[in-house]
Protein backbone atom coordinates (compact mmCIF):
# COMPACT_ATOMS: atom_id res chain seq x y z
CA UNK A 1 0.00 0.00 0.00
CA UNK A 2 1.30 3.47 -0.90
CA UNK A 3 1.67 5.99 1.87
CA UNK A 4 0.76 9.64 1.27
CA UNK A 5 3.66 11.95 2.18
CA UNK A 6 2.21 15.31 1.12
CA UNK A 7 -1.39 16.25 0.48
CA UNK A 8 -2.30 19.70 -0.82
CA UNK A 9 -5.95 20.51 -0.97
CA UNK A 10 -7.33 23.73 -2.47
CA UNK A 11 -4.24 25.78 -1.52
CA UNK A 12 -4.32 29.51 -2.21
CA UNK A 13 -1.65 32.08 -1.47
CA UNK A 14 -1.43 35.75 -2.33
CA UNK A 15 1.05 38.55 -1.69
CA UNK A 16 0.42 42.24 -1.47
CA UNK A 17 2.68 44.40 -3.64
CA UNK A 18 1.79 47.99 -2.76
CA UNK A 19 -1.91 48.27 -3.47
CA UNK A 20 -1.96 45.29 -5.81
CA UNK A 21 -2.75 41.77 -4.55
CA UNK A 22 -1.12 39.00 -6.59
CA UNK A 23 -2.41 35.44 -6.35
CA UNK A 24 0.74 33.33 -6.37
CA UNK A 25 -0.99 30.00 -5.84
CA UNK A 26 -4.50 29.35 -7.13
CA UNK A 27 -6.40 26.28 -6.02
CA UNK A 28 -3.40 23.96 -5.90
CA UNK A 29 -4.26 20.30 -5.37
CA UNK A 30 -1.66 17.51 -5.31
CA UNK A 31 -0.72 14.24 -3.68
CA UNK A 32 2.91 13.15 -3.33
CA UNK A 33 3.50 9.56 -2.27
CA UNK A 34 6.26 8.20 0.00
CA UNK A 35 9.41 7.42 -1.97
CA UNK A 36 8.43 9.39 -5.08
CA UNK A 37 10.71 11.85 -6.88
CA UNK A 38 8.54 14.68 -8.17
CA UNK A 39 9.65 17.40 -10.53
CA UNK A 40 7.77 20.68 -10.67
CA UNK A 41 8.64 22.65 -13.75
CA UNK A 42 7.63 26.18 -14.53
CA UNK A 43 8.88 29.64 -15.46
CA UNK A 44 10.22 32.12 -12.90
CA UNK A 45 7.49 33.72 -10.84
CA UNK A 46 5.00 30.90 -11.40
CA UNK A 47 4.78 30.11 -7.66
CA UNK A 48 7.09 27.08 -7.44
CA UNK A 49 9.20 28.36 -4.55
CA UNK A 50 6.12 29.55 -2.65
CA UNK A 51 4.64 26.08 -2.96
CA UNK A 52 7.81 24.49 -1.55
CA UNK A 53 7.89 26.97 1.32
CA UNK A 54 4.28 26.17 2.17
CA UNK A 55 5.03 22.43 2.22
CA UNK A 56 8.08 23.15 4.42
CA UNK A 57 5.97 25.18 6.83
CA UNK A 58 8.03 28.30 6.15
CA UNK A 59 4.90 30.08 4.94
CA UNK A 60 1.24 29.58 5.64
CA UNK A 61 -1.39 29.35 2.90
CA UNK A 62 -4.24 31.89 2.83
CA UNK A 63 -6.67 29.06 2.27
CA UNK A 64 -6.57 25.29 1.88
CA UNK A 65 -5.05 22.33 3.65
CA UNK A 66 -1.44 21.17 3.71
CA UNK A 67 -0.92 17.74 5.25
CA UNK A 68 2.64 16.43 5.54
CA UNK A 69 3.15 12.88 6.81
CA UNK A 70 -0.20 13.05 8.55
CA UNK A 71 0.39 16.46 10.19
CA UNK A 72 -2.02 19.20 9.18
CA UNK A 73 0.32 22.22 9.06
CA UNK A 74 -2.58 24.66 9.45
CA UNK A 75 -3.18 23.35 12.96
CA UNK A 76 0.42 23.75 14.11
CA UNK A 77 1.87 26.80 15.86
CA UNK A 78 5.38 28.19 15.22
CA UNK A 79 7.02 25.64 17.55
CA UNK A 80 5.13 22.78 15.87
CA UNK A 81 6.19 23.95 12.41
CA UNK A 82 9.80 24.24 13.59
CA UNK A 83 9.70 20.64 14.78
CA UNK A 84 8.29 19.53 11.41
CA UNK A 85 11.17 21.32 9.66
CA UNK A 86 13.68 19.77 12.03
CA UNK A 87 12.53 16.18 11.74
CA UNK A 88 10.07 15.49 8.90
CA UNK A 89 10.64 17.98 6.07
CA UNK A 90 13.95 19.37 4.86
CA UNK A 91 14.18 22.34 2.55
CA UNK A 92 17.18 23.11 0.35
CA UNK A 93 17.06 26.72 -0.84
CA UNK A 94 18.37 27.80 -4.22
CA UNK A 95 21.28 29.69 -2.64
CA UNK A 96 22.06 26.62 -0.45
CA UNK A 97 21.66 28.62 2.81
CA UNK A 98 25.10 27.64 4.12
CA UNK A 99 27.01 29.62 6.74
CA UNK A 100 30.42 30.60 5.44
CA UNK A 101 32.04 31.02 8.85
CA UNK A 102 31.23 27.44 9.83
CA UNK A 103 32.98 24.40 8.38
CA UNK A 104 31.27 21.77 6.21
CA UNK A 105 30.98 19.53 9.29
CA UNK A 106 29.47 22.32 11.43
CA UNK A 107 27.00 23.27 8.68
CA UNK A 108 25.80 19.68 8.38
CA UNK A 109 25.69 19.36 12.18
CA UNK A 110 23.38 22.37 12.62
CA UNK A 111 19.97 20.56 12.50
CA UNK A 112 21.25 18.01 15.06
CA UNK A 113 22.50 20.79 17.36
CA UNK A 114 19.07 22.38 17.15
CA UNK A 115 17.42 19.03 17.91
CA UNK A 116 19.59 18.68 21.02
CA UNK A 117 21.34 15.47 19.88
CA UNK A 118 24.37 14.52 22.05
CA UNK A 119 27.91 15.14 20.80
CA UNK A 120 28.88 11.52 20.10
CA UNK A 121 25.71 10.78 18.10
CA UNK A 122 26.18 14.04 16.17
CA UNK A 123 29.75 13.13 15.30
CA UNK A 124 28.73 9.66 14.12
CA UNK A 125 25.70 10.81 12.10
CA UNK A 126 27.43 13.77 10.43
CA UNK A 127 30.42 11.60 9.46
CA UNK A 128 28.04 9.01 7.96
CA UNK A 129 26.19 11.61 5.89
CA UNK A 130 29.37 13.34 4.70
CA UNK A 131 30.70 9.95 3.57
CA UNK A 132 27.39 9.16 1.86
CA UNK A 133 27.38 12.34 -0.21
CA UNK A 134 31.05 11.90 -1.11
CA UNK A 135 32.67 14.83 0.67
CA UNK A 136 35.16 12.81 2.71
CA UNK A 137 38.27 14.78 3.57
CA UNK A 138 36.50 18.12 3.10
CA UNK A 139 34.74 18.19 6.48
CA UNK A 140 36.92 20.93 7.93
CA UNK A 141 36.86 23.26 4.93
CA UNK A 142 34.67 26.33 4.83
CA UNK A 143 31.95 26.36 2.13
CA UNK A 144 33.73 29.26 0.39
CA UNK A 145 36.56 26.86 -0.49
CA UNK A 146 34.21 24.46 -2.28
CA UNK A 147 32.88 24.35 -5.85
CA UNK A 148 29.19 24.97 -6.66
CA UNK A 149 28.51 21.23 -6.93
CA UNK A 150 30.20 20.56 -3.59
CA UNK A 151 28.27 23.37 -1.89
CA UNK A 152 25.06 21.85 -3.22
CA UNK A 153 26.13 18.49 -1.76
CA UNK A 154 26.76 20.11 1.63
CA UNK A 155 23.24 21.59 1.51
CA UNK A 156 21.88 18.14 0.63
CA UNK A 157 23.87 16.58 3.50
CA UNK A 158 22.47 19.12 5.95
CA UNK A 159 18.97 18.35 4.72
CA UNK A 160 19.60 14.61 4.98
CA UNK A 161 21.24 14.50 8.40
CA UNK A 162 17.93 14.24 10.27
CA UNK A 163 16.67 11.52 7.84
CA UNK A 164 13.56 13.44 6.77
CA UNK A 165 10.56 11.83 5.08
CA UNK A 166 10.22 14.71 2.62
CA UNK A 167 13.07 16.55 0.90
CA UNK A 168 12.28 19.79 -0.92
CA UNK A 169 14.87 21.15 -3.33
CA UNK A 170 14.48 24.59 -4.86
CA UNK A 171 16.28 24.77 -8.23
CA UNK A 172 19.04 22.39 -7.08
CA UNK A 173 20.81 22.48 -10.45
CA UNK A 174 20.34 26.14 -11.33
CA UNK A 175 23.89 27.17 -10.39
CA UNK A 176 25.59 24.06 -11.77
CA UNK A 177 26.97 22.96 -15.12
CA UNK A 178 25.23 20.00 -16.77
CA UNK A 179 27.76 17.39 -15.55
CA UNK A 180 27.36 18.48 -11.94
CA UNK A 181 23.59 18.72 -12.41
CA UNK A 182 23.50 15.05 -13.48
CA UNK A 183 25.58 14.06 -10.42
CA UNK A 184 23.18 15.91 -8.09
CA UNK A 185 20.14 14.29 -9.73
CA UNK A 186 21.78 10.85 -9.43
CA UNK A 187 22.37 11.60 -5.75
CA UNK A 188 18.65 12.38 -5.31
CA UNK A 189 17.80 9.04 -6.95
CA UNK A 190 20.15 7.24 -4.53
CA UNK A 191 18.57 9.05 -1.58
CA UNK A 192 15.12 7.94 -2.73
CA UNK A 193 16.31 4.33 -3.10
CA UNK A 194 18.24 4.19 0.19
CA UNK A 195 15.91 6.14 2.49
CA UNK A 196 12.51 5.93 0.73
CA UNK A 197 12.40 9.74 0.89
CA UNK A 198 9.82 11.75 -1.03
CA UNK A 199 11.79 14.29 -3.04
CA UNK A 200 10.16 17.35 -4.57
CA UNK A 201 12.38 19.21 -7.02
CA UNK A 202 11.45 22.57 -8.41
CA UNK A 203 13.16 23.57 -11.63
CA UNK A 204 12.93 25.80 -14.66
CA UNK A 205 15.12 23.36 -16.63
CA UNK A 206 12.97 20.78 -18.48
CA UNK A 207 15.98 18.42 -18.88
CA UNK A 208 15.85 17.72 -15.12
CA UNK A 209 12.42 16.08 -15.57
CA UNK A 210 14.15 13.07 -17.18
CA UNK A 211 15.40 12.11 -13.72
CA UNK A 212 12.08 12.20 -11.84
CA UNK A 213 9.28 9.67 -11.38
CA UNK A 214 6.49 12.14 -11.96
CA UNK A 215 6.44 15.65 -13.37
CA UNK A 216 4.08 18.52 -12.82
CA UNK A 217 4.01 21.92 -14.39
CA UNK A 218 3.28 25.17 -12.65
CA UNK A 219 2.05 28.17 -14.56
CA UNK A 220 0.68 31.38 -13.06
CA UNK A 221 -0.06 29.68 -9.74
CA UNK A 222 -1.80 26.56 -11.02
CA UNK A 223 -0.34 23.07 -10.90
CA UNK A 224 -0.95 20.49 -13.63
CA UNK A 225 0.20 16.92 -14.07
CA UNK A 226 2.53 16.15 -17.00
CA UNK A 227 3.39 12.53 -16.23
CA UNK A 228 0.39 10.51 -15.03
CA UNK A 229 0.44 8.81 -11.65
CA UNK A 230 1.82 5.29 -11.79
CA UNK A 231 0.27 4.00 -8.55
CA UNK B 1 12.16 30.46 27.31
CA UNK B 2 14.37 27.35 27.39
CA UNK B 3 18.12 27.76 27.14
CA UNK B 4 19.39 25.87 24.10
CA UNK B 5 23.03 24.92 24.48
CA UNK B 6 23.39 24.19 20.74
CA UNK B 7 22.41 27.74 19.86
CA UNK B 8 24.73 29.20 22.50
CA UNK B 9 27.62 27.10 21.17
CA UNK B 10 26.90 28.25 17.60
CA UNK B 11 26.78 31.89 18.77
CA UNK B 12 30.23 31.55 20.38
CA UNK B 13 31.64 29.92 17.21
CA UNK B 14 30.22 32.62 14.96
CA UNK B 15 31.48 35.41 17.25
CA UNK B 16 34.95 33.94 17.60
CA UNK B 17 35.35 33.72 13.81
CA UNK B 18 33.88 37.11 12.94
CA UNK B 19 35.29 40.62 12.62
CA UNK B 20 33.13 42.03 15.43
CA UNK B 21 34.97 40.36 18.30
CA UNK B 22 38.32 41.81 17.17
CA UNK B 23 36.82 45.28 16.79
CA UNK B 24 35.31 45.21 20.26
CA UNK B 25 38.40 43.73 21.98
CA UNK B 26 40.67 46.29 20.31
CA UNK B 27 38.43 49.25 21.15
CA UNK B 28 37.87 48.09 24.73
CA UNK B 29 41.62 47.59 25.22
CA UNK B 30 42.33 51.09 23.89
CA UNK B 31 39.63 52.58 26.09
CA UNK B 32 41.26 51.06 29.19
CA UNK B 33 43.82 53.87 28.91
CA UNK B 34 41.26 56.48 29.97
CA UNK B 35 39.98 55.00 33.25
CA UNK B 36 43.52 54.14 34.31
CA UNK B 37 45.28 57.41 33.46
CA UNK B 38 42.62 60.09 33.06
CA UNK B 39 40.65 60.78 36.20
CA UNK B 40 38.00 63.04 34.71
CA UNK B 41 34.34 62.19 35.40
CA UNK B 42 33.21 63.85 32.13
CA UNK B 43 35.54 61.69 30.06
CA UNK B 44 34.61 58.55 31.97
CA UNK B 45 30.92 59.09 31.25
CA UNK B 46 31.79 59.55 27.60
CA UNK B 47 33.00 55.97 27.84
CA UNK B 48 29.41 54.81 28.33
CA UNK B 49 28.44 56.30 24.97
CA UNK B 50 31.53 54.89 23.27
CA UNK B 51 30.84 51.49 24.81
CA UNK B 52 27.31 51.42 23.34
CA UNK B 53 28.64 52.42 19.92
CA UNK B 54 31.38 49.81 20.23
CA UNK B 55 28.85 47.03 20.93
CA UNK B 56 26.69 48.23 18.07
CA UNK B 57 29.59 48.25 15.59
CA UNK B 58 30.68 44.78 16.77
CA UNK B 59 27.27 43.33 15.95
CA UNK B 60 26.95 45.25 12.68
CA UNK B 61 30.38 44.01 11.52
CA UNK B 62 29.06 40.44 11.42
CA UNK B 63 25.45 41.20 10.55
CA UNK B 64 25.54 39.27 7.24
CA UNK B 65 26.76 36.16 9.04
CA UNK B 66 24.06 36.57 11.71
CA UNK B 67 21.45 36.92 8.95
CA UNK B 68 22.61 33.79 7.12
CA UNK B 69 22.57 31.95 10.42
CA UNK B 70 18.99 33.06 11.14
CA UNK B 71 18.03 31.82 7.68
CA UNK B 72 19.80 28.48 8.20
CA UNK B 73 18.28 28.16 11.68
CA UNK B 74 14.82 28.74 10.24
CA UNK B 75 15.29 26.16 7.47
CA UNK B 76 16.71 23.61 9.93
CA UNK B 77 13.74 23.98 12.27
CA UNK B 78 15.00 26.17 15.10
CA UNK B 79 12.29 27.03 17.60
CA UNK B 80 11.80 30.62 18.81
CA UNK B 81 13.67 29.62 22.02
CA UNK B 82 16.70 28.54 20.00
CA UNK B 83 16.75 31.83 18.10
CA UNK B 84 16.40 33.86 21.31
CA UNK B 85 19.22 31.87 22.95
CA UNK B 86 21.45 32.71 19.98
CA UNK B 87 20.53 36.42 20.12
CA UNK B 88 20.97 36.69 23.89
CA UNK B 89 24.29 34.81 23.91
CA UNK B 90 25.69 37.03 21.15
CA UNK B 91 24.48 40.22 22.89
CA UNK B 92 25.80 39.11 26.27
CA UNK B 93 29.30 38.32 25.03
CA UNK B 94 29.54 41.60 23.09
CA UNK B 95 28.13 43.58 26.04
CA UNK B 96 30.48 42.04 28.59
CA UNK B 97 33.58 42.84 26.52
CA UNK B 98 32.39 46.38 25.83
CA UNK B 99 31.83 46.93 29.58
CA UNK B 100 35.40 46.16 30.68
CA UNK B 101 36.69 49.78 30.59
CA UNK B 102 33.54 51.06 32.30
CA UNK B 103 33.65 48.67 35.25
CA UNK B 104 37.08 50.04 36.19
CA UNK B 105 36.10 53.66 36.67
CA UNK B 106 32.36 54.16 36.78
CA UNK B 107 30.06 53.59 39.78
CA UNK B 108 27.64 50.67 40.06
CA UNK B 109 24.76 52.77 38.70
CA UNK B 110 26.77 53.71 35.60
CA UNK B 111 27.82 50.13 35.00
CA UNK B 112 24.24 48.88 35.30
CA UNK B 113 22.99 51.63 32.96
CA UNK B 114 25.62 50.70 30.38
CA UNK B 115 24.84 47.02 30.78
CA UNK B 116 21.15 47.61 30.11
CA UNK B 117 21.80 49.99 27.23
CA UNK B 118 24.34 47.73 25.50
CA UNK B 119 22.32 44.58 25.87
CA UNK B 120 19.10 46.23 24.68
CA UNK B 121 20.78 47.88 21.67
CA UNK B 122 22.50 44.66 20.51
CA UNK B 123 19.50 42.43 21.21
CA UNK B 124 17.15 44.78 19.35
CA UNK B 125 19.49 44.96 16.37
CA UNK B 126 19.78 41.17 16.13
CA UNK B 127 16.06 40.67 16.69
CA UNK B 128 15.20 43.18 13.94
CA UNK B 129 17.56 41.34 11.58
CA UNK B 130 15.83 38.08 12.44
CA UNK B 131 12.39 39.60 11.75
CA UNK B 132 13.67 40.86 8.39
CA UNK B 133 15.09 37.43 7.50
CA UNK B 134 11.84 35.77 8.56
CA UNK B 135 9.80 38.17 6.45
CA UNK B 136 11.84 37.70 3.29
CA UNK B 137 12.63 33.98 3.49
Amino acid sequence: MHEVAVLLRDVWKSYKFGVEIVNVLKNVNAVFMRGEVIGIHGPSGSGKTTLLKIIAGLERPDRGEVIVCGYNLNLLDEVGLSMIRNSIVSYIPQDYGLIDSLTVFENVELPLLIAGVDKLSRLRRVSEVIKYIGLNGKEWLRPTRLSGGERQRVAIARALVTTPSVLLADEPTANLDWNNAIKVMELFKDIKKDFNTTIVIVTHDPRILEFVDRSLTMFEGTLKEITPKTY
Amino acid sequence: MDFKSGAALTAIKILSRGKGIYIIITTSSLLLYYPIFVKNPRITYLLVVISVLNALVAVLADIDTHKSLFYAFRICGATPSTLMTYIITTSSVVTLISLIPITICIDVFGVLTSLLMNISVTTSLLYMSYIKVRKYS
